[in-house]
């Protein structure tokens, strides 16, 4: 078995790509980092919570962050370990610009033996120009991975 | 449609379907509202399309995130006689069980609701209202539709 921190981003992605709500929102993964990774929301009509200024629905933005710091948590690992997302605060700093795809940049600065400590920062070019900023508690749960039914 | 008009449209013909119609992302997640008397109920109904774990199979947690904070702003545009739209400042949310392949309800308790600001907590629940799958409270800014957000000299507005 592959240790995740060896696999390549066409992996990352496939693993990614391979969850239902995933594919719907077509994220991408964009970056990995040393401990996390980027993920990509592309821009979407069908995701606008504002009709009349086209900016994304927040919701949409909770569903990037929540996978991006999920996907750092498994990047920070050496070996597949189950767990769920404990909790998970996003503060919205401005209001997205239409027509452009939002990142997430995750970032897993802490692990314990039953707890990963993830936080972040979403945009659209420049992390320095914050959207939103997000922190996430996630809890090793000893089960498998969603991504462990894949079977490779 | 300007929200603000769908807003009113939905008041005016007490047919909330109208508001949802007007918010691309709450047809994306095919979110319905229920009105019963003096309350408001959101529901998610259970998706494949919606699903963060096969092998459960369970409700991916941003699905769950993204329906709780649309819920919260379907609720202050229902619960609130003014058609500004609220901007959501922040939002938590406590994940305590699996959400699992069927409808998820979500009701909205309004903890404060000031001139500026609503404080609104959202439980949402499956099965069994007493075992709610994850909580959520967050802080909604309501701008006023008459005069426009104040801003430090020299910067632009977020929009």
């Amino acid at each position: 078995m592959t240790a995740t921190t060896d696999q390549t981003l066409e992996q990352w992605q496939k693993k990614l790509s391979f969850l239902p709500y995933n594919r719907e929102l077509d994220l991408r993964f964009g970056e990995l980092t040393e401990r996390g990774c980027v993920l990509r929301l592309p821009y979407r009509k069908e995701l606008i919570g504002d009709p009349d200024s086209g900016a994304l629905h927040v919701g949409a933005i909770a569903a990037l962050v929540d996978t991006t710091f999920g996907y750092a948590v498994h990047r920070r690992l050496s070996e597949r370990r189950g767990f769920a997302t404990l909790d998970l605060r996003i503060e919205h700093l401005q209001r997205s610009t239409a027509g452009q795809d939002i990142l997430c940049v995750g970032d897993c600065h802490k692990l314990t033996a039953t707890i990963a400590f993830v936080r972040g920062v979403v945009y659209h070019d420049d992390p320095e120009a914050a959207i939103a900023t997000a922190v996430g508690i996630y809890m090793f749960t000893g089960g498998v991975t969603p991504m462990e039914t894949e079977g490779n | 449609m300007r929200l603000s008009e769908a807003v009113r449209d939905a008041r005016e013909n007490d047919d909330w379907d109208r508001l949802i119609r007007a918010i691309p992302f709450a047809v994306f997640l095919r979110v319905r509202m229920e009105v019963k008397g003096d309350r408001l109920i959101c529901v998610l109904p259970g998706q494949e399309r919606l699903v963060g774990n096969q092998r459960l199979p369970a409700l991916h947690g941003g699905a769950t995130a993204g329906f709780m904070e649309c819920a919260a702003i379907l609720f202050l545009l229902w619960h609130r006689d003014s058609e500004a739209i609220p901007k959501t400042v922040d939002f938590t949310i406590d994940y305590l069980r699996s959400g699992k392949l069927r409808d998820t309800h979500a009701t909205m308790q309004m903890v404060k609701l000031g001139s500026r600001v609503a404080n609104i907590r959202v439980t949402a629940y499956q099965a069994e209202p007493e075992k709610p799958i994850a909580v959520g409270y967050g802080n909604f800014l309501l701008p006023s539709p008459s005069s426009p957000t104040l801003l430090p000299r020299g910067e632009k507005g977020a929009s």
